[in-house]
Parts: C-alpha cells; sequence; structure tokens
C-alpha cells in the first residue's frame, strides 16, 4: 500500500515547521528527501513517526511497523552496542544477528563498550544497526550516514540498501552525492 | 558559683579514652545492634517504597497528586512532633524505625520522581517508536539517569536517619538503645559518654553511609556491563 502524502503541514504557534507537502510513496520504493536546513525535513519525518501530530493535511497507508535513525543516535550511554540494539528488539532478533550486523558495520572490537566510549561514527553505525534489524515495513533515516569518513560510508549505505531491500526506505539527506549512490527517487522539499 | 569543668566541657582526649572504655563494655555491641538495625530498617523502607512510589508517581501524575499533601506534611512537620505524636501508637522500641522511615522516605521519593521527570526525552521517544516496553525503559532509559539523583538522596537521607532515628530513641528513652544512654548521659551530667556516644553515631552513619553507596555502585556497575 502507497504512503501517501497531502498537503501535510505542520506548525509551532505563529512558526510554520512544515509548509504544506505532498508525495506519495509506492511500497518498496526508495525516497531521498533534500533541501535545505529548516525546510522541514525532520519535521516531515516526525509526523510520519507518530511523535508529531500534523496541523493539517493526511497521511496515509503508513504501515504498522516503522523503524528509524535519528537525526541524534539516541543511545543509552552506560551501555554496549549490542545491548543498545537489543534493547530496541527485545527477544525477535536473536543475539548472533544483532553481533553479525554490527561486526559487519565494523563494530567488531566495540561489541561490549560501553556506547559512551565510542566515536561518533561508532556511534552512528550502532544506532543505523538498531533501525535495520528492526522489523518494519517502512525505515525512515534522517541524514543516517553523517559523521561517517567516506569508505565507511559507503560500506554502511550498502548494508543499508542490502537489508532494507524489497522495504520502503525513507532517507534525508543534505548530499546529493548520497542521494545518488542509494539511487533512489529525489523529492526536493 | 564554683563548678566543676569537665562536668561541663571535656577534652577530646577524655572522650576518646571514655570511648576505649565504652566499646569494652558488655552492652555496647548489644546497644549498637539495637540502634542500628532498628534505624536501618527505617531506611531501607523508606528506600524501598520511595523509589516505588517515585518510580509510579512519574508514570502516573494522579499518584503523584494523590501522594503530594503526605509528603509535604511529612516534610515540613518537625520532626519531635511526629515522634510524639508516634508514641501513642508505637512502643519506644519501634519508634526510630517508624521516625527514619517517615524522614527518608520524601527525600527518596522527590529524588526518584524528580529523576524520573527529568529523563532524556529524546530517548524516551526512540522507546515510543521502537515500542520498548515499560519495565525496559525502567531498566535502561530511567534506572541509568535516576542514578545521580539515588546517590544524592541516599546521601542526605543516610544521615537523616540517624539523626532522626536516635532523636526518635532518646525522646522515647527506648530501652537498650543508643538513644537511651545519650538521655542518661543527659541526666547525670555525663559529658564524656554523651560526648563518646555522639562520636560513634557518627563514625557508624559515616561508614554505613559509606558501605551503602558503594555497594550501591557495583550493582549499577553491574548492571550496565551487561
Amino acid at each position: 500500500m502507497a504512503i501517501v502524502m497531502e498537503k501535510l503541514t505542520k506548525s509551532y504557534g505563529q512558526k510554520l515547521a512544515l509548509p504544506p507537502f505532498s508525495c506519495r510513496v509506492e511500497p518498496g520504493e526508495i525516497v531521498c528527501l533534500l533541501g535545505q536546513s529548516g525546510c522541514g525535513k525532520t519535521t516531515l519525518l516526525r509526523l510520519l513517526l507518530g511523535l508529531e501530530a500534523p496541523t493539517g493535511g493526511t497521511v496515509t497507508g503508513l504501515p504498522d511497523r516503522i523503524s528509524t535513525v535519528f537525526q541524534e543516535d539516541r543511545l543509552c550511554p552506560a551501555f554496549s552496542a549490542v545491548t543498545n540494539v537489543s534493547l530496541a528488539l527485545g527477544r525477535q532478533v536473536p543475539r548472533e544477528d544483532i553481533v553479525a550486523l554490527l561486526v559487519e558495520l565494523g563494530l567488531g572490537d566495540a561489541l561490549q563498550k560501553p556506547v559512551r566510549e565510542l566515536s561518533g561514527g561508532m556511534q552512528r553505525r550502532v544506532a543505523i544497526a538498531r533501525s535495520l534489524l528492526c522489523p518494519a515495513d517502512l525505515f525512515v533515516m534522517d541524514e543516517p550516514f553523517k559523521g561517517l569518513d567516506e569508505d565507511t560510508r559507503r560500506q554502511v549505505m550498502d548494508t543499508v540498501l542490502a537489508r532494507t531491500g524489497g522495504k520502503t526506505l525513507l532517507v534525508v539527506t543534505h548530499d546529493p552525492e548520497e542521494a545518488a549512490y542509494l539511487g533512489g527517487r529525489i523529492v526536493r522539499m | 558559683m564554683a563548678l566543676d569543668v569537665k562536668l561541663l566541657l571535656v577534652t577530646p582526649l577524655e572522650v576518646v579514652r571514655r570511648l576505649g572504655t565504652l566499646v569494652m563494655e558488655g552492652d555496647f555491641w548489644q546497644t549498637l545492634l539495637f540502634s542500628f538495625s532498628r534505624i536501618v530498617l527505617g531506611f531501607a523502607l523508606a528506600f524501598a517504597l520511595g523509589c516505588l512510589l517515585g518510580v509510579l508517581s512519574g508514570k502516573w501524575r494522579l499518584l503523584e497528586t494523590l501522594l503530594w499533601p503526605y509528603v509535604v506534611t511529612i516534610k515540613t512537620v518537625p520532626v519531635a512532633s511526629f515522634i510524639i505524636l508516634s508514641l501513642i501508637f508505637f512502643s519506644a522500641k519501634r519508634l526510630s524505625t517508624f521516625i527514619s522511615f517517615l524522614m527518608v522516605f520524601p527525600v527518596i521519593y522527590s529524588n526518584v520522581l524528580e529523576g524520573i521527570r527529568s529523563t532524556d526525552a529524546e530517548l524516551l521517544e526512540m522507546a515510543q517508536v521502537f515500542r520498548i516496553p515499560w519495565l525496559r525503559r525502567l531498566g535502561y532509559i530511567y534506572l541509568p539517569h535516576l542514578k545521580p539523583f539515588l546517590f544524592s538522596a541516599c546521601s542526605v537521607a543516610l544521615g537523616m536517619s540517624w539523626k532522626s532515628g536516635v532523636a526518635a530513641e532518646v525522646i522515647g528513652v527506648a530501652s537498650g538503645s543508643i538513644g537511651e544512654k545519650l538521655y542518661e548521659s543527659k541526666i547525670y551530667f555525663m559529658t564524656e559518654d554523651l560526648l563518646a556516644w555522639t562520636v560513634v553515631i557518627v563514625l557508624v552513619s559515616v561508614l554505613f553511609e559509606k558501605l551503602f553507596l558503594r555497594l550501591m555502585k557495583a550493582a549499577f556497575d553491574r548492571w550496565e556491563a551487561r
């Protein structure tokens, strides 16, 4: 079922955070949202995640389960990478699968360290692993590759594409090259 | 009027000397155990209930509203009023448990509630999106955030439990307690005894505080290393 956003808008008092936005996303489609800072990309994702109610407009066809990579990592700093991922997934995903993905993302040496001891790029990859293992039909990612060096970024993008294959993927990015690499439809906001 | 100075003031050396003889006396350890067990029981009950109700009030605002008048009353009414009032309902032997419970509970409860309320909203949104059950949120999001609140609350509350508990023993003249010894020191002008027992209270209170905080830190470390 396609996700249809019609004249979706969000205001905070007098401040317009998201001007009327319409878009149709087909199941399994990859959509990259490009736009300047402050144009409402993050607000749009928050509306899709149900964290905010729209001021106007409608969105239909959202799947029951949505997974995300927030703009911030939003990890529990005292716990390890494995614990952070399993915290979000419970017993739905075996521990071996969590470890395998973290290793695939280059975190093999940092599995048991508290995430507060990891670098920014490593923490980002933990947040991506958490999202990818979530059994969702829609993946919503807000600048997921920021803070990653060029090689790592490509490797992580490959993993994201492989793991979300067949599922709908909505990625917010500032980087047209990144959008081109992901190969989906580009929507300018 | 001539007064024996020793009656009013004693030197630190004399207090230490009296402390030395006190620990050799047969009933010293019994007295210490009597007060320690009752005051620590009061603290432990207040800690458990304060944590439980603090967490539940953080989840349900109605419970916070219902508890608010009780918590404010306990915080503001002088401890002496509670002690005298409680003597009607409790035997002097159990009074110190109840009074230390009463003094510690609001400190733990308020700090836990404050900790729950100030938990990182971004982490809670993450928990909402990933549908993390409440108990797991409690263990992995709320509990680590509560850590500094709990340490600060316990540090204050442990001293309070001893001060209020011994005050209850003095006013209730609980037989076999440290409070009774302090009361006798006052009646018979035994300033050496008064100060020696005071030193004992301070030492036991400080040692127990160090031990408790260390155990709590170890428990947190163990939980976070899972």
